[in-house]
């Protein structure tokens, strides 16, 4: 797709363990247009946060090595970029945050400090300019008094102010493309619903777009227009946000969707996938979903699938859709 | 190896056994501990000489195809001297290792577990722990009067805190887990938990501790040795051979090198062994690696 | 509701934990209430949710149920017993029929016994059982919660998370209890496992007519499993009812906002209204009146002086706030 703003292909991930390397992240594509608010939710293991490491250039290489693909950004290779000019875009061009916000910012330095620091480094701004905007980035991502706070050190703040913090870090330089690694999943239930109100807000005011990475279908649903679904290193299906709750056909994406409780469903019993998530060392052969699936036969163990375009933007790599398209939601 | 590996750690000793074969430290130190301890223990099959056996005629030889070693200023063969003194400096550092573990491991997990004589107990191994060790096993070595025990019990005091402070550390963390919880709510007593929970999980830097007491043991009863306040001169322990061949240390040089040189090894082995150990057994490496 | 007694009863359960200040000789420089006046009723087989943010005393209320934790004050009765009360025979006792599930199914496993040693180890402690009789014992208790059997002899590392919460629910049900509380027993699953351990809980709790005391942060999990809920909110009960009544129609101000916050579980049912900033306020100096004034949109200088009594809206339900009733329907 030529107006993608992010355009991942063939993305192949591998981390060396002790007895040889596993593979991560397996062919990977997607695309997050300008603006858009893409999803990419999966379980433990799926290789959701791989992925976006990998194309950040943030894993730590050795043990991790990306053996192949390409991930182009406003036209250029991010994959392929020499590690100075990567970093450059990194916080000023793609802003990141993740989950755990305690330790994403450093104990020792004032929160109005840390947003300060990044504004010189990218926007060369002097001291006293780099303070103003870093007030006015606190104020914009809701923290009151943000004068006040700006001398504050992260202990001081709670969980959910840290993740404010991260934020205005994240969006001092205005970045085209917000990245977010389970942003709200160490969060309180009241703190998430106002942190996702946040990012909608500032989503809708500056016009970027956003890659959300998640296990939590409730989040997905919240927030994104597109969804990428993972398992087990990689895109099991991918479709506009209405389309993967209505007609799902992946039977991973279906048994995810049953599998979830949810405050109106009433019946007693979960519809469960049943077995295990497969060993990231020893994936199942073929599909990695075949072990596990109710449509499953003799071939689907034998090769991988390919992917299936099922409509514009929705994809889904299984080779039994056709038995998958009577789902029904609970 | 293994077999260590196997009653201390059922659950993983494959996997253990494994990482440990492939940490080179390790391998290294296991080689030249275990290569001390054959040369120790073997001591009357190897050397060709007893010990004490003077040779006035053959006094001060230096290294030779005849004497390894050389000789001393009685003639006596300085090879059978070291491997024989070595027994004593093994023993030493056993006993100590003994004590550590019986007293360390009791102390320390009294103080983890039981909260209220945390404060007593570690305020008292403060206290131990403020005097230079060396200079704490002098002055007990010295109250005690020389001998081989007195070396025991002056390095075994100076230790003791600090595997204790080690010990309680772990079992601060493990009290706290789960399956602790579960199995008081399952109606278990203390000593139970203690003895069937915490001290088994405890286990790995126990071992890496108790490795490193046991070069620092080697390493202080040399010097207490030296100074005329461990071992009595009978039976030469290492730290006794290099007291005697300062004397003659221009002369003969072999004499207090030679010792000197059985010391470096060993401690050096123990080193690499227990740094082996801590890189495959210590949680937060292996929550690193994984 | 039933007219028999219930089988747990706790009342003004209270637990403060000191804070202590000072380096060298650490003095008591004052204390959180982590859990501050809780009542509560549990029936046999029944299943009761606790639900609230983090710091709300949800897992010290069960801990403290099982005595686990000594409480500050309250009383505990259990089969008409007081918990509280009991020596350390008697509660030994007790603990074959109270009985808990932890968060975390890595940390609540010994990681050096076997299976069969976990499983057993409570009939163990208590001197039921030994040598063969044990293998049985724990091949019945794998049976019962789904897992091989063959897998009698392994470790824990050798299990998946799923699996693992399986062996953590057996060990807790070997002794034959009437109570399991569970502490966040599915939050740190995988969703796809997360649903087969619920309707596990539920299975057993069907089978064996167990009672749960289910603490849990997310309340879709409890609107599942649950008969009744109650909402802690800084170490209080603000709402405790039935599930149906308290889910359609929350009476205080926190259950509702809290509803309002679980994220929708279908795209077109995203929340329109945003939710209300703030956070918890710290339990160390919690605000004076009713602890949730700060954030409420409908708090009256009453609320801020007066702390909300209990009260019973309707039988078996109490709402802890001024207004209760008063408020008009949510949404």
């Amino acid at each position: 797709m030529s107006d993608a703003l992010l355009s991942v292909r063939n993305l192949t991930t591998a981390f060396a363990i002790e007895s040889g390397s596993t593979i991560a992240v397996d062919d990977v594509g997607f695309d997050v247009r300008a603006g858009e608010a893409v999803g990419l939710i999966g379980e433990s293991g799926s290789g959701k946060s791989v992925a976006a490491l990998s194309i950040l250039g943030l894993l730590p290489t050795p043990p991790a090595r990306v053996l192949s693909g390409s991930a182009m950004f406003e036209g250029r290779d991010l994959l392929k970029m020499p590690a100075k000019e990567l970093r450059r875009i990194r916080g000023k061009r793609i802003g990141m945050i993740f989950q755990e916000p305690m330790t994403s910012l450093n104990p020792v330095f004032p929160i109005g400090e840390q947003i300060a620091e990044s504004l010189r480094l990218h926007e060369r701004l002097g001291n006293e300019a780099a303070r103003k905007r870093a007030i006015a980035m606190l104020d914009r991502v809701g923290i009151p008094s943000a004068s006040r706070r700006l001398d504050d050190y992260p202990h001081q703040l709670s969980g959910g102010m840290r993740q404010r913090v991260m934020i205005a870090i994240a969006l001092a330089c205005d970045p085209k493309l917000l990245i977010a690694d389970e942003p709200t999943t160490a969060l309180d239930v009241t703190v998430q619903a106002q942190l996702l109100d946040l990012l909608n807000d500032l989503r809708r005011e500056t016009g970027m777009a956003m890659l959300l990475i998640t296990h939590n279908m409730g989040v997905i649903a919240e927030f994104a227009d597109r969804v990428v679904v993972m398992y087990s290193g990689q895109v099991a299906e991918e479709a506009p946000i209405e389309t993967l709750f209505d007609a799902p056909r992946h039977p991973y994406t279906q048994g995810l969707l049953g599998a979830t409780p949810t405050l109106a469903q009433t019946e007693a019993r979960l519809r469960t996938i049943p077995g295990s998530l497969p060993d990231p060392a020893a994936p199942p052969p073929g599909c990695r979903f075949a072990p596990r699936c109710d449509f499953a036969d003799a071939q689907c163990a034998a090769g991988r699938p390919t992917e299936i375009v099922l409509a514009a933007g929705h994809r889904a790599a299984c080779r039994r859709t056709d038995a998958t398209a009577a789902w029904q939601t609970a | 190896m293994a077999d260590l590996a196997l009653t201390l750690f059922p659950a993983n000793a494959r996997r253990t056994g494994r990482k440990l074969l492939r940490n080179r430290a390790f391998v290294a130190g296991a080689f030249l501990v275990t290569l001390v301890f054959l040369a120790i223990v073997l001591a009357p099959l190897i050397a060709q000489y007893e010990p004490n056996r003077m040779q006035i005629r053959m006094r001060f030889r230096p290294p030779s195809s005849e004497f390894w070693f050389g000789t001393d200023n009685l003639g006596r063969d300085m090879f059978a001297r070291v491997l024989y003194g070595g027994r004593l400096s093994i023993e030493i550092g056993f006993w100590v290792v003994m004590l550590n573990a019986v007293f360390g491991v009791t102390l320390g997990a009294l103080a983890g577990y039981f909260r209220a004589l945390d404060n007593p107990l570690m305020r008292l191994s403060d206290a131990l722990m403020a005097f230079p060790s060396v200079l704490l096993a002098i002055g007990i070595a010295a109250i005690l009067g020389p001998s081989t025990s007195t070396a025991v019990i002056a390095l075994a005091v100076v230790y003791i805190p600090r595997t204790a402070r080690i010990l309680r550390a772990s079992v601060l963390v493990v009290r706290e887990l789960d399956y602790v919880h579960a199995s008081r709510a399952a109606g278990a007593g203390d000593w139970h938990i203690l003895w069937r929970h915490i001290l088994p999980n405890c286990m790995a830097p126990l071992l890496v501790q108790l490795s490193f007491v046991f070069a620092y043991a080697v390493l202080s009863e040399a010097v207490l040795s030296f100074l005329g306040l461990g071992a009595p001169p009978t039976v030469p322990s290492w730290g006794i051979l290099i007291s005697e061949g300062r004397s003659y240390i221009r002369e003969a040089w072999w004499l207090t090198v030679v010792p000197g040189i059985a010391i470096a090894v060993t401690v050096l082995g123990l080193n690499l062994l227990g740094d082996g150990l801590r890189d495959v057994l210590d949680p937060r490496m292996k929550i690193q690696q994984e | 509701m039933t007219t028999t007694s219930p089988l747990l009863r706790v009342r003004d359960l209270t637990k403060h934990f000191p804070v202590k200040g000072g380096a060298l000789f650490a003095r008591e420089t004052g204390h959180v209430r982590a859990v501050d006046g809780v009542s509560f009723d549990l029936h046999a087989g029944e299943a009761l949710g606790v639900v609230g943010e983090s710091g709300c005393g949800k897992s010290t209320t069960g801990r403290l149920t099982l005595r686990l934790i000594e409480p500050t004050s309250g009383t505990v009765e259990f089969g008409g017993h007081n918990v509280l009360a009991l020596g350390k025979a008697e509660l030994r006792q007790m603990r074959r029929s109270m009985q808990i599930v932890f968060q975390d199914p890595q940390a609540s496993l010994d990681p050096r016994m076997t299976v069969e040693e976990i499983v057993t180890e409570p009939l163990v402690v208590q001197g039921d059982l030994r040598g063969e009789s044990r293998t049985k014992k724990a091949r019945e208790l794998l049976d019962l919660v789904g897992l091989p059997v063959a897998h009698i002899s392994r470790y824990p590392h050798e299990f998946s998370g799923g699996q693992r919460q399986r062996i953590g629910i057996a060990r807790a049900l070997a002794p034959g209890p009437k109570l399991i509380v569970c502490d966040e027993p599915v939050s740190a699953l995988d969703v796809s496992v997360q649903a087969q351990i619920v309707n596990l809980l539920s299975d057993l709790q069907k089978e064996l007519g167990l009672a749960y005391l289910f603490i849990a942060h997310d309340l879709a999990v409890v609107r599942h499993l649950c008969q009744r809920v109650a909402v802690m909110y800084l170490g209080r009960i603000v709402e405790i009812g039935t599930v149906g009544d308290l889910f359609a129609k929350p009476q205080h101000p926190y259950t509702r906002m809290l509803l309002a916050s679980v994220p929708a579980a279908h795209p077109r049912l995203r929340r329109t209204q945003a939710i209300p900033r703030g956070d918890v306020p710290s339990a160390l100096n919690p605000p004076t009146g009713c602890h949730f004034h700060p954030r409420c949109a409908f708090a009256t200088d009453k609320c801020r002086v007066e702390a909300p009594r209990p009260r019973e809206t309707s039988p078996g339900y109490v709402v802890a706030c001024h207004y209760a009733g008063e408020l008009g329907e949510s949404k």
